[in-house]
């Protein structure tokens, strides 16, 4: 692995090579210019992306003399299992045998791609129908192809399972003989090719095919970011500013330089603000190994001009959030008018909740390695955005784009911290700073923690006005939280619409009198998104709610739950006020609160709503829509006598509509589940000074297998009709877990959880 | 007596809408009518100019709200995709109600316009239109 990077990298040469001299390869000769190449119409979904969609079989499926099929992802892997379940739809349609089929990653290069952006629970969501052209459209050229060689129609040749086979006759042909006049033929017209019917898919919705990294990910073959190692490279660390917004005020590089093995150190200028993706700057100590850069760090004398937040203080940020939350403030969503429906209830309920800052805190940190020979840059990175990396690698060198590579490795997690390659950048810098050497910059688990792009931190405020019978009349929600648009402009102080979109302007609620409102919110550090963004701090203080509304009227939290829904029906989310949808068309996904129904329906069955539960013991439930899918969370938590913690059982039912692999859909629940237990329990990240207080996993606390929920059961819900779009399947399943156990609390022990996490809030 | 018959009718139609409750369809609720079928076009341009990318839609979302009086910032923060064709999708963005922020806004303002003429707050329904008709840059 010493001296050139190989990740199955899909660059001609790269593949040529491999396949062996003169070898006819469908990839290779003229570009199929189709229309494929076309610039893709305005609209939603993958059509308002950035550089849209590709479904070129050229770009994707390439077939060896062998047989052997490369195919291509352009999706970065981050343990969600992309590279399988693209791989899957491109050789379902193919009729690949997978047995013969390897998957190689693409650079970041959208122009050819179309957009690679791995954020947003839209992978299979966006380009499922994509990859199934394409996937098809090479399947025909093989099918076209054999029928040539033959003279007969190509409409009595049919591709199974690796052959191609001319029905009338049984004559066969592998796909690797005919791959070479396939590659001569023009790329099909995409409204010509024939997709299958589902009743003939072989692998998609399947539960039978495993990951594809597998292997190489047990056997310690699989490279990720921090596994580059490069021909003469050097390692960097960085000394950033502890405070975000500070910059160095001296520094004196004596000692570190006397550390055996460092070999410069170097300052990189702190970026204006706002910052967007832009390196913190900082000082670099660059050595011959990561252990003599860390010790040069440590021996680096550095001060600081902390900047304008260097008072950001979390208690007092809370109560400034509170304080906000506590008066009118921007009006986002209105139905009725609540503040008549008010005098009028029988009861009045409120609540408050506090959801603190998070870190994505992927268990890789964030690493990349660069080097520049003869005016170009090559990168190598665990990028969830590898365009943005190039583009902006590009402007900060001051290169053109066509003269910057940049490889995607594997991600070890990423959860939106590795959507902004301020990392990636810092390596460009440094490679430049030493002569275009190779530069590996590693971050670790402090600087993550301590220089993050961190989740927002929330106040909820909630009232609600409840008639004679219990049922809610009046509904008035503000939430106060510092705004991700802060690092793409200066000093906004209200949430963006997509922000707003996630659980509060697209909430369904059978409540004829809503008020949302959002007060301000200025933002004092790097504010990022993080796995389900937003709609994390409104399930939590919506879901949490509604359960003491239950309480508060003497019902079953369930029952209660499924009456402030409402009734299964279609909910256009534009009439409620929302105008993100995650980017759908509000026509092809409606908000189904009969799917949401479901969910919680099957969530209650799973874990035996209503049975009796040991001493100590609760159960809790609730329920969210985002990333147009559908997920309801059934907690049980056992709550010992000195207010010890544990989570016996989550039951987890999610409709995100059809599947096209189970396996992975059940993998995501299950990690949201854990990661969720997390945030209700122990994660927490908090400012004393404009500095973050915690350094690692001994502060920073995520589930442990011994406190991890012992049993997690996933309920594939099946969407009322087949023809349905495609829901998110990432990012659902995590924002219902935290109320779902904050209930399960309650139900034990009496006592309501309205602060995050629960920590210590339980002891006796 | 001819001219009572006339005008008593006239004094008692008013009376009789007045107690049959709010119009069905007065004035101000025709202004909803006509103004919602803006608002749901715009509501659809402003959820296509975003993006389902958290990233895409807050840098475009975010420069949008950003602009003074609706324009667009002249260089995007973040190029997703060469400059010019991010800086004229910030430029839709933006112009679908600074990233929708406007349309969300007269939502909220139109809905409770709706609500208040139901109720019968003839005065109210109008200050509410009004206000979502501001939030839009009016007609």
């Amino acid at each position: 692995m010493r001296g050139q990077v190989e990740i199955a990298n899909v660059s001609r040469r790269g593949f040529l090579a491999g396949a062996g001299a003169g070898a006819f390869v469908l990839a290779v000769g003229l570009p199929r210019r189709g229309l494929a190449q076309e610039e893709p119409p305005k609209g939603f979904g993958r059509d308002a992306m950035p550089n849209g969609w590709r479904d070129d079989p050229t770009l994707f499926v390439s077939i060896a003399p062998d047989g052997a099929v490369t195919l291509t992802c352009t999706r970065a892997e981050m343990g969600q299992g992309v590279r399988t379940s693209i791989a899957m739809v491109l050789a379902d349609e193919l009729e690949a045998d997978w047995a013969h089929v390897r998957v190689a990653q693409a650079n970041g290069d959208e122009e050819k791609y179309g957009n690679q952006d791995t954020d947003g629970s839209r992978s299979l969501r966006h380009f499922f129908m994509p990859m199934r052209r394409a996937g098809a459209a090479a399947r025909t050229m093989l099918e076209q192809a054999a029928a040539k060689s033959w003279g007969v129609p190509a409409g009595e040749v049919r591709a199974r399972n690796h052959l191609l086979v001319h029905q009338p006759s049984g004559r066969t042909m592998g796909f690797g003989q005919a791959a070479g006049a396939a590659a001569a033929l023009p790329v099909p017209d995409r409204e010509t090719v024939r997709l299958k019917q589902p009743g003939e898919f072989r692998y998609i919705g399947s539960d039978a095919i495993g990951l594809v990294d597998n292997q190489d990910i047990t056997t310690g073959k699989a490279i990720y970011g921090i596994d580059v190692r490069l021909e003469g490279m050097l390692y960097a660390v960085i000394a950033r500013p502890p405070v975000f917004g500070g910059k160095v005020a001296s520094h004196d590089a004596a000692a570190a330089m006397k550390v055996p093995g460092v070999v410069k150190v170097v300052v990189i200028d702190p970026p204006p603000i706002p910052s967007e993706f832009e390196p913190l700057g900082g000082v670099a100590v660059i050595a011959r190994n990561t252990w003599a850069a860390m010790q040069g760090r440590e021996a680096l004398k550095a001060t600081w001009d902390d900047g304008p937040n260097a008072s950001y203080d979390s208690d007092a940020y809370r109560a400034q959030l509170e304080e906000a939350a506590r008066k009118p403030g921007k009006l986002v969503r209105e139905q009725g008018t609540v503040e008549k429906a008010f005098p009028g209830a029988a009861k009045r309920v409120e609540a408050e909740y506090y959801i603190p800052h998070l870190a994505q805190a992927p268990l890789e940190p964030p690493a990349a390695a660069a080097r520049i020979t003869n005016g170009k840059c090559e990168a190598w990175a665990c990028t969830q955005a590898p365009q943005v990396t190039r583009l902006r690698l590009a402007k900060r060198l001051g290169l053109k784009p066509e003269d910057v590579t940049v490889h995607v490795t594997l991600l070890g997690g990423g959860f939106g911290r590795k959507s902004k390659p301020d990392y990636v950048l810092e390596a460009g810098i440094l490679s430049q700073a030493m002569g275009g050497a190779p530069v590996k910059v590693t971050w670790t688990r402090d600087d993550d923690l301590h220089h993050g792009y961190y989740h927002t931190v929330s106040v909820e405020r909630l009232e609600a006005g409840l008639d004679a019978k219990g049922k809610p009349v009046a509904w008035l929600h503000r939430t106060a939280a510092p705004t991700i648009g802060s690092i793409f402009a200066p000093d906004p102080k209200h949430e963006l619409p997509f922000e707003l979109g996630m659980g509060l302007t697209n909430l369904v609620l059978d409540v004829p009198n809503i008020r949302m409102e959002n007060p301000e919110a200025p933002a004092h550090v790097r504010i990022g998104w993080y796995r389900s963004v937003s709609n994390i701090p409104h399930a939590f203080a919506t879901q949490s709610f509604i359960a003491e509304l239950a309480h508060a009227v003497g019902r079953d939290p369930k029952d209660y739950l499924l009456e402030v829904i409402g009734p299964a029906r279609l909910v256009d989310p534009t009439e409620l006020g929302d105008v993100w949808n995650y980017g759908e068309d509000p026509k092809l996904y409606p908000i189904d609160a009969g799917r949401l129904r479901k969910v919680v329906e099957v969530a209650a069955e799973g874990i035996g709503w209503g049975r009796q539960v040991p001493k100590g013991h609760g159960l809790g439930i609730a329920a969210h829509y985002s990333f147009v899918s559908y997920v309801a969370v059934a907690a049980e938590v056992a709550v010992g006598p000195d207010g010890s913690l544990s989570i016996p059982r989550v039951d987890i039912a999610v409709d995100c509509g059809p599947q096209v692999n189970p396996d992975r859909v059940r993998s995501q629940m299950e990690g949201a589940v854990v990661m969720g237990a997390g945030q209700a329990v122990s994660a927490a990240i908090s400012f004393k000074q404009g500095r973050a207080q915690q350094d690692n996993f001994d502060t920073y606390l995520i589930p442990r297998i011994d406190s991890a929920p012992r049993d997690i059961r996933v309920h594939l819900v099946a969407p009322p009709r087949p023809d349905l779009p495609l829901g998110g399947v990432g990012e659902p399943g995590l924002p219902p877990v935290t109320p779902a156990i904050v209930n399960a609390v309650f139900a034990a022990t009496g006592k309501r959880i309205r602060q995050l996490p629960i920590a210590g809030q339980l002891a006796t | 007596m001819r001219a009572l018959d006339k005008v008593l009718p006239a004094i008692l139609v008013p009376a009789l809408l007045a107690l049959a409750g709010p119009a069905a369809a007065g004035p101000c609720m025709d202004r909803i009518t006509a103004l919602e079928g803006r608002l749901d076009k715009e509501a659809e341009v402003a959820i296509s100019t975003s993006s389902g990318g958290q990233g895409v839609a807050g840098a475009r979302e975010g420069q949008a709200m950003e602009g003074t009086g609706g324009s667009p910032a002249a260089d995007p923060a973040v190029p997703y995709q060469r400059e010019g064709k991010e800086a004229q999708a910030v430029g839709q963005a933006a112009a679908a109600g600074e990233g929708g922020d406007k349309v969300m806004q007269a939502k909220a303002a139109l809905n409770r316009a709706r609500a208040l003429d139901q109720q019968g707050d003839a005065q109210g329904c109008e200050q509410q239109v009004a206000q979502a008709e501001s939030h839009l840059g009016g007609e």
